[in-house]
C-alpha cells in the first residue's frame, strides 16, 4: 500500500500547476467570498426581520422585567419579533427554524448584576442567546442583546452611585458582554472552512478522474498483472486522498490564519479541535475518492464516471455550503446539507468556533467516520478484481 | 509449458476467440499473428490471467491456470499494447514502482533496474521524465517494467507499434537476445510479418477469433509451395482485367496492391503468356512482371483474403 501511495503522491507533487491552484485558490476565493458577501449583507435596503423567543426563568424581577420591556419597545418592533415562551418549547422552535434564536434570562440574572459592578460591564450577568449556528441573523441578534444589557447595567450602575454606593466607580463607556458560551463566527472564518472543505471534495474527485488514466493507459491491468494485492492499489489511493486532503485543508486554514487573522487569537484547545475535524473530514473524503476510484474502474465510460464525479461535487459543494453561504438557504435545504461531509464539516467548525464544546461534536465526528467507512466499503465493494471483465 | 484448450471469450453472446488451442514449449519463440479484431489482444489477455475465459483452460507447467493464476503470473512478464508506464514519473522511478509491486527484492531491485535499463539502451536517460521520451523510448519503458521479475515466459503484444526504426530495430534485437541466451520463452504478436519471420519458431495464424493455420515458417509456406506470386503491372489497369485474370485457369487469388496486381496461381502453366492475351484484349499492355516465391504474408493474406494491417 505504501508503494502505490508514494506513487499517488509523487505523480501529484510532479503537477505543480494543479498543486499550485489547488493550493492558491481557495485562499483567493475566501478573500473574495468574504468581501462579496459582507459588501451583500451590508447593503441589503430592507430591514431584516429577526424572531427571538424569550424564556424568563428570573421570577418577576424588575431588571427583567425593563429587559423584556426594551426588546418589545416600538423603536424595535418593526424589525424584531418577540415571544415569551416556556424553555422546551423555545428550544424547539429554535432547532425547527422557527425562531432565529432564544435569549434566557436565568435565575439569578438580576443578583448576577448586582455583582456586577461597573468595570466588569455586564460580564456577570446570565444571559445565554441560544443560536442554532452561524448565521448574519444570530449575529444581529447577539448585538441587539448586549447592547441592551449594557443599557441596564448602565442605568443600574448609576442608580447604584447615586445611593452612594462605596466604591462605585463612573460608569462603563463601552466594553463587550460575554453571552454565554457563544464566540462570534466570522464571514472569513465561515468561508474558510467551506471553502477548504470544498476544495477537499475537489481533490477526491480528482483522484476517481486520474485512476481513469491510469486505466486508460493500462498501466491499472499492470498492476492486476504483479501477483500484488489487488486492494493495495485502492488502499494507497484511499492513503493518498487523505494526506491530499488533510494537507490541502490545513493549508487553507493556517494561510487564513496567519496571513488574514482569521481564527487570531484562538488557544491551543481551540486547535486541538481544528486538528480533529480536519482529519475526519480529510477521513470522510478519502472514503469518497476511495468509492470514486471504484467507480471509475468499472465505468464503461471514464468520461461519464468523471461527469459523474463532477456532478457529486457540485451538489455536495452547494447543499453544503461552499458556494454561497448555507443560511441563505431555506431550511429544509440546510438540513438536507448537513448530509453532505462538507456541510457536516461546516456544521461541526460552527459549533466548535462558537462553543468549543467536544461533547457538541461527537454526533458529527461518529457521522464522518461512519461516512468514511461506509464510502471505503462500498469503494472495495465495488472494486474490480482481476478477471472480472 | 504452457497451453490453452478450447479456449474461449464471449462478449455479449459474441465470440472473440473460439476454441483456441495452442501450445508454449519452453525456450521457444511463437508469433501470434491476425488482422485488427482477430482475437489476439484478447486470446493474451486469457493466457496472461488477466480475465478469464467464458470455457476452456489455460495450463502452465501441468496445472490450470484459470483456478490457480498465480504460479503463472510470478514467472510471466506481460508488455501489453498500450505504453503502460506513467509519464509524469522517470524512467526509474517507474521501474522501481513496478518492481516493489512485483516483489523483487528490495536489496536486489536496484541491480535489476539497471541491468534492464542497460538492455533497453536507457540508462543515461535514466533519470528524464517519461513523458519527454519518443515514442520508442517509451515503449522501451514498456519492455523494461515486464522484465523486472526476470520472467520465465515473455508476453508480448504489438510492442512495435508505431515507432522509429532504431527502436524497433532494438526492440527485436532485445526479444531475441532475451529467447536465445537467457532462455526467456516468448509469445510475440504483430502486424509486422517480418518481425515474426524473424524472431518466431513456430506461428499461430488468427482470424475471426480461431486459428486457422500454425506451424514452423517453412511449414506455413508449404501451403503456397506449389503456386508461384506474381506481380504485374499493365499500362490501363481495369477492373475488367482484374476480373479477367481471376477467371484465369490456375489463378487462386488477384489483388490490386500498390504496386500493380498481386496474383498467386498454380506454378507453370504460361501464366505470363496467358496475363499478356487478357490485357491485350482489354486494350492494355503488360509493362511489367515480377515472379516470386510466396512469403508468410502471402500465406496470410491466402488464407484470411485480407492484408496484416487491414
Amino acid at each position: 500500500m505504501r508503494t502505490y501511495m508514494m506513487k499517488d503522491l509523487l505523480l501529484y507533487w510532479r503537477n505543480r500547476r494543479e498543486i499550485a491552484i489547488g493550493l492558491l485558490l481557495p485562499i483567493v476565493l475566501v478573500l473574495v467570498l468574504n468581501v462579496v458577501f459582507s459588501d451583500l449583507l451590508g447593503s441589503e435596503d430592507k430591514p431584516m426581520a429577526l424572531t427571538l423567543a424569550v424564556v424568563i426563568e428570573d421570577d418577576g424581577s424588575p431588571e427583567a422585567g425593563r429587559l423584556l420591556e426594551d426588546l418589545r419597545s416600538p423603536a424595535l418592533a418593526k424589525w424584531l419579533s418577540v415571544a415569551e415562551l416556556p424553555k422546551p418549547e423555545a428550544l424547539r422552535q429554535v432547532e425547527s427554524g422557527d425562531v432565529d434564536g432564544a435569549l434566557v434570562i436565568s435565575r439569578g440574572y438580576a443578583e448576577s448584576l448586582s455583582h456586577a459592578d461597573a468595570r466588569e460591564g455586564a460580564a456577570g450577568a446570565r444571559l445565554p442567546l441560544i443560536v442554532k449556528g452561524y448565521s448574519t441573523k444570530a449575529t444581529a441578534l447577539e448585538g441587539l442583546i448586549r447592547d441592551l444589557a449594557d443599557q441596564v447595567n448602565f442605568e443600574r450602575a448609576i442608580a447604584a452611585a447615586a445611593d452612594g454606593d462605596a466604591g462605585m466607580t463612573p460608569p462603563p463607556t463601552g466594553g463587550r458582554e460575554l453571552l454565554e458560551g457563544a464566540q462570534p463566527f466570522t464571514m472569513a472564518q465561515y468561508f474558510t472552512i467551506a471553502i477548504g472543505a470544498l476544495f477537499g471534495l475537489f481533490i477526491a474527485s480528482t483522484i476517481g478522474e486520474r485512476t481513469g488514466g491510469e486505466k486508460r493507459e493500462q498501466v491499472f491491468n499492470r498492476v492486476l498483472l504483479s501477483n500484488s494485492r489487488p486492494l493495495d492499489f485502492l488502499m494507497g489511493k484511499t492513503a493518498s486522498a487523505f494526506l491530499m486532503i488533510w494537507m490541502q485543508f490545513a493549508f487553507v486554514v493556517l494561510v487564513s490564519r496567519f496571513s488574514l487573522g482569521v481564527f487570531s487569537g484562538k488557544t491551543a484547545h481551540f486547535w486541538m479541535g481544528m486538528l480533529a475535524m480536519i482529519t475526519l473530514h480529510a477521513a470522510a473524503l478519502a472514503g469518497l475518492a476511495a468509492l470514486f476510484a471504484s467507480i471509475t474502474l468499472r465505468a464503461r465510460s471514464i468520461d461519464a464516471a468523471s461527469g459523474l464525479f463532477l456532478t457529486i461535487t457540485m451538489v455536495f459543494g452547494t447543499l453544503g455550503g461552499g458556494f454561497a453561504p448555507i443560511h441563505f438557504f431555506p431550511g429544509w435545504l440546510q438540513r438536507i446539507g448537513e448530509w453532505t461531509p462538507n456541510g457536516r464539516t461546516l456544521a461541526m467548525a460552527t459549533e466548535w468556533i462558537q462553543f468549543e464544546d467536544w461533547s457538541a461534536l461527537t454526533v458529527s465526528f461518529a457521522w464522518l467516520l461512519a461516512f468514511a467507512l461506509a464510502m471505503l466499503l462500498a469503494g472495495i465493494r465495488l472494486y474490480p478484481g482481476r478477471g472480472d471483465r | 509449458m504452457l497451453e490453452t484448450v478450447k479456449l474461449s471469450k464471449s462478449y455479449k453472446g459474441k465470440k472473440a476467440v473460439d476454441e483456441i488451442d495452442l501450445y508454449l514449449d519452453e525456450g521457444e519463440s511463437v508469433g501470434l499473428l491476425g488482422p485488427n479484431g482477430a482475437g489476439k489482444s484478447t486470446t493474451i489477455a486469457m493466457i496472461s490471467t488477466l480475465i478469464k475465459p467464458t470455457s476452456g483452460d489455460v495450463i502452465f507447467q501441468g496445472k490450470s491456470a484459470v483456478s490457480d493464476p498465480a504460479s503463472l503470473r510470478r514467472v510471466t512478464g506481460v508488455v501489453p499494447q498500450d505504453i503502460a508506464v506513467y509519464e509524469e514519473l522517470s524512467a526509474y522511478e517507474n521501474l522501481k514502482f513496478f518492481g516493489r509491486i512485483y516483489k523483487v527484492d528490495k536489496r536486489a531491485l536496484e541491480d535489476r533496474i539497471q541491468d534492464v535499463l542497460d538492455m533497453v539502451g536507457l540508462k543515461d536517460r535514466q533519470k528524464d521524465l517519461v513523458k519527454t521520451f519518443s515514442g520508442g523510448m517509451k515503449r522501451r519503458v514498456n519492455i523494461a517494467a515486464a522484465l523486472l521479475h526476470n520472467p520465465k515466459l515473455l508476453i508480448l503484444d504489438e510492442p512495435t507499434v508505431g515507432i522509429d526504426p532504431q527502436s524497433r530495430s532494438h526492440i527485436l534485437e532485445m526479444v531475441r537476445e532475451l529467447n536465445q541466451r537467457h532462455k526467456t520463452t516468448v509469445l510475440y504478436t504483430s502486424h509486422y510479418m517480418e518481425e515474426v519471420e524473424q524472431l518466431c519458431n513456430r506461428v499461430y495464424i488468427m482470424d475471426h477469433g480461431r486459428i486457422i493455420a500454425a506451424g514452423t515458417k517453412a511449414e506455413l509456406l508449404g501451403i503456397l509451395s506449389s503456386d508461384d506470386k506474381v506481380t504485374v503491372q499493365v499500362s490501363r489497369p481495369s477492373e475488367a482485367f482484374l476480373q479477367a485474370i481471376r477467371a484465369l485457369e490456375g489463378v487462386r487469388q488477384a489483388e490490386a496492391v500498390n504496386d500493380g496486381i498481386r496474383i498467386i496461381a498454380k506454378k507453370g502453366g504460361n501464366l505470363i503468356g496467358r496475363l499478356a492475351r487478357e490485357a491485350e484484349k482489354a486494350g492494355a499492355e503488360l509493362t511489367h512482371f515480377q515472379v516470386e516465391t510466396p512469403t508468410l504474408e502471402d500465406v496470410f493474406l491466402h488464407l484470411t483474403g485480407r492484408t496484416l494491417r487491414d
